[in-house]
């Protein structure tokens, strides 16, 4: 059974210089993106102000990135938001045009080695499906990185375990198995909390692949982690979301939009709006 | 540069955007997001009124009318509901930045359109004024409060027009982040205020305590009653800065109207009973003598030191929560009228820096300031009221224009139950309110009203606005 290609949404900050290095939109030619050119206003301005003002700059660039993807025979839908809120305006195009990962931008050279952050409390086949559908297509080394949180977090999955069958659902999958490595850090040991163990790996790699946690009042005040990863470290991220972490093996119940059947999603995935 | 008498017609189609819940979709394919949920527009309108109907107002209300001053308050709550009824139908049919200017202009014309939007930017900046020169007393007794000496002179207009000053940098820098703030500052003072009444009104009807001695109700008759309602409705321009926002509030459909009507109810209620309490607990002269500070006089008399500072420091909130809203709101309105040509489109232009509307803030910020220097008070506070009603007035004749033209475009959300009735009634009573007005204020009303007109004639007699002539 093949499953369908999974969409990333790619927020891009157009109005503030942000872009899509050439090494990236060559990496994720394979599969279907959303490129989302946002443009976040203050709150003392309308959102249509703005518009006003800005709407054709940022059209020109986000209709200069759908060419560069094209090229790359990329198929690629675009929208244009300004927006006071951009996490809201993330998560609402997300769920529109059915993604299931976010990909937070940094400047990349080349796409070498992928840092795969594995959490103990996921859906392993879901993660490996999305990975090997938008790394499988590029030689790039996986590294499955899993952090032990600590002995208080009671773990149900043994680490090694976990990451065997996250290696194993990959395999299935199709990935060479000499592209795959793996690397289990404990957290107490190291003395830092396990994001910034994640964030220390990521300088060794070209992009990290986090999930998206629950939200939490804490990461209401902090932040969503895998944001912090994005600022402080050079990397692009590549965020799964939720709804995909959490889904049942049986895949029908509580499945996101971009899980209907093969067809279906050929067709929704290559008209760009006018 | 005056308008040639050819057509211009800005490029303001608005008909074909799609409004859903989240955001506004537009032909362009371009999508404009909503943030500002039920509680964010309540929390504007509250916001906006609260701080001048309790913490300016009830000495100089109480000085004029007595205990009926509460009836003003009430006729003003009335006069509110009536226009924020079709303000709130208005507002789902066309859920645009803009809010009244926008109704009017697309349902009466450009010419109507131009002075009601000019006179709403000048009539928010005569509000600002007022609530700034509020702030200032509060901060004035504030520091006599805590002990500091403080030499003659006029302080108090130093201090509003400093902070003035402060708003207007602040909002062009972008630094603040008043829409969180401004919910938790309204949370804090419904939470402040509603405890401080409820005790005051147990007390007030003898639970505990001793029950105060009945004053006459209204001692000077009813026609003070009448022009306290006038001078008061200051208290009540809050409701339609909601529908400024319109095009950046979710579900517009259910939040405009809720957002409106209830901030309207829930400050009416909160006015009535502070005046209820304050007359109950002080007589009619002490409230007069201690003037826009008389609050903290009554919170004086039930809790000591520890209320009036309490009440002190809320009323220093109230009073910049309200100036703020003010000015952002303005530039709005400026933003509306540019956008449609007929001021220079630069006045709305958007800072590269900053992201912020530096010119229009300065528009605002600058007459601002300057008002604050008169330091009257009443007046300022009468000719925001006197612009604002004029708006309100045309807002209820658009509806019963449009409703009965009822274009294909016409499609609100909300329809307002006693129709013709309640927009028949809100536009009497909002014109017939300005006939109680002061003297000064009406000529000064007038004077800006036929600026404003004037400027119509001379720089915008050609726009033509879309809407206004679609599908006739």
């Amino acid at each position: 059974m093949t499953d369908p290609r999974h969409r990333v949404l790619i927020p891009v900050a157009v109005l503030e210089g942000e872009t899509i290095s050439e090494a990236l939109i060559e990496s994720l030619a394979g599969i279907p993106v959303v490129i989302l050119g946002y443009h976040v206003v203050p709150e003392q301005t309308a959102p249509e102000q703005a518009r006003h003002q800005f709407e054709s700059k940022a059209q020109a660039k986000l209709d200069g990135l759908e060419a560069a993807f094209a090229d790359h025979g990329g198929s690629v839908t675009t929208q244009l938001v300004f927006t006071q809120s951009d996490r809201k305006t993330f998560e609402r195009i997300a769920v529109e045009h059915s993604c299931d990962a976010l990909l937070l931008l940094n400047p990349l050279q080349s796409l070498d080695k992928v840092l795969i952050t594995v959490r103990g409390d996921v859906n392993v086949d879901n993660i490996a499906d999305l990975v090997s559908d938008v790394f499988g297509p590029i030689d790039a080394t996986l590294t499955l990185f899993h952090v032990v949180p600590g002995a208080e977090v009671p773990d149900h999955d043994d680490p090694d375990q976990l990451l065997t069958s996250v290696e194993d659902a990959l395999t299935d999958a199709g990935i060479d198995p000499a592209r795959i490595e793996r690397e289990i850090v404990d957290a107490p040991s190291r003395g830092q909390s396990p994001l910034e163990i994640i964030i220390g790996a990521a300088d060794d790699h070209d992009l990290v692949v986090l999930g998206e946690s629950a939200p939490s009042i804490r990461d209401r005040i902090l932040g969503e982690p895998a944001w912090n990863v994005a600022t402080q470290t050079i990397d692009p991220v590549l965020v799964v979301r939720r709804s995909v972490l959490e889904d049942d093996e049986d895949g029908a119940a509580g499945t996101g939009e971009g899980e209907d059947d093969n067809a279906a999603d050929e067709h929704s995935e290559d008209p760009t709006l006018e | 540069m005056a308008g040639d008498p050819t057509d211009v017609t800005p490029d303001t189609d608005e008909t074909a955007d799609v409004v859903s819940a989240d955001a506004t979709k537009r032909e362009s394919g371009t999508e404009l997001e909503r943030s500002i949920t039920l509680l964010g527009g309540l929390s504007i309108g509250i916001g906006t009124m609260i701080g001048a109907g309790i913490f300016v107002f009830p000495g100089l209300a109480a000085g004029q009318a007595g205990p009926a001053s509460m009836v003003s308050f009430a006729i003003g709550g009335v006069i509110a509901l009536l226009v924020a009824l079709p303000t709130a139908e208005l507002a789902t049919a066309m859920p645009k930045s803009g809010g009244g200017y926008y109704f009017i202009s697309r349902g009466m014309g450009t010419a109507f359109g131009a002075v009601v939007g000019i006179s709403l930017w000048l009539g928010l900046i005569f509000a600002s004024a007022f609530y700034l020169v509020g702030l200032g007393e509060y901060a004035v007794a504030t520091l006599a409060e805590a002990g500091v000496a403080i030499g003659g002179g006029p302080l108090y207009i130093v201090i509003g027009a400093a902070v003035g000053v402060g708003l207007t940098l602040m909002s062009i820098t972008g630094t603040e982040n008043t829409a969180a703030l401004q919910n938790i500052v309204v949370g804090l003072l419904m939470v402040l205020l509603g405890g401080f009444l409820s005790y005051g009104l147990l007390d007030s009807i003898g639970i505990f305590g001793a029950e105060s001695t009945p004053e006459t109700f209204a001692p000077e008759g009813w026609l003070p009653v009448l022009t306290t309602a006038a001078l008061v409705f200051t208290s009540y321009l809050g409701f339609a800065q909601v529908a400024t926002v319109a095009g950046e509030i979710t579900d517009p459909g259910r939040n405009l109207p809720l957002a409106m009507v209830g901030s309207v109810i829930i400050v009416s209620l909160f006015y009535i009973l502070t005046m209820f309490v304050a007359t109950s607990a002080l007589g009619r002269e002490a409230l007069e003598a201690a003037g826009e500070v008389a609050i903290v006089e009554v919170a004086r008399e039930f809790f000591g030191v520890p209320g009036a500072v309490i009440i002190l420091f809320a009323g220093l909130l109230a009073t910049l929560s309200s100036a703020n809203a003010s000015i952002l709101s303005s530039s709005r309105a400026l933003f509306a009228i540019s956008r449609d040509l007929i001021v220079p489109p630069g006045a709305s232009r958007i800072n590269l820096k900053y992201g912020t509307p530096h010119v229009a803030l300065l528009l605002v910020g600058g007459p601002v300031v300057a008002l604050v220097f008169t330091g009257q008070t009443a007046i300022l506070a009468e000719v925001a009221s006197f612009l604002h009603l004029i708006m309100y007035g045309l807002i209820c004749v658009t509806l019963l224009v449009i409703r009965r033209r009822d274009p294909n475009w016409y499609e609100p959300e909300f329809t307002i139950p006693g129709y013709p009735l309640v927009p028949i009634v809100g536009a009497l009573s909002s014109f017939g309110l300005i006939l109680f007005m002061d003297r000064a204020s009406q000529v000064i009303g007038i004077f800006v009203l036929l600026g404003a007109f004037g400027w119509y004639y001379y720089y915008a007699r050609a726009i033509r606005l879309k809407q206004e002539d679609s599908d006739d």
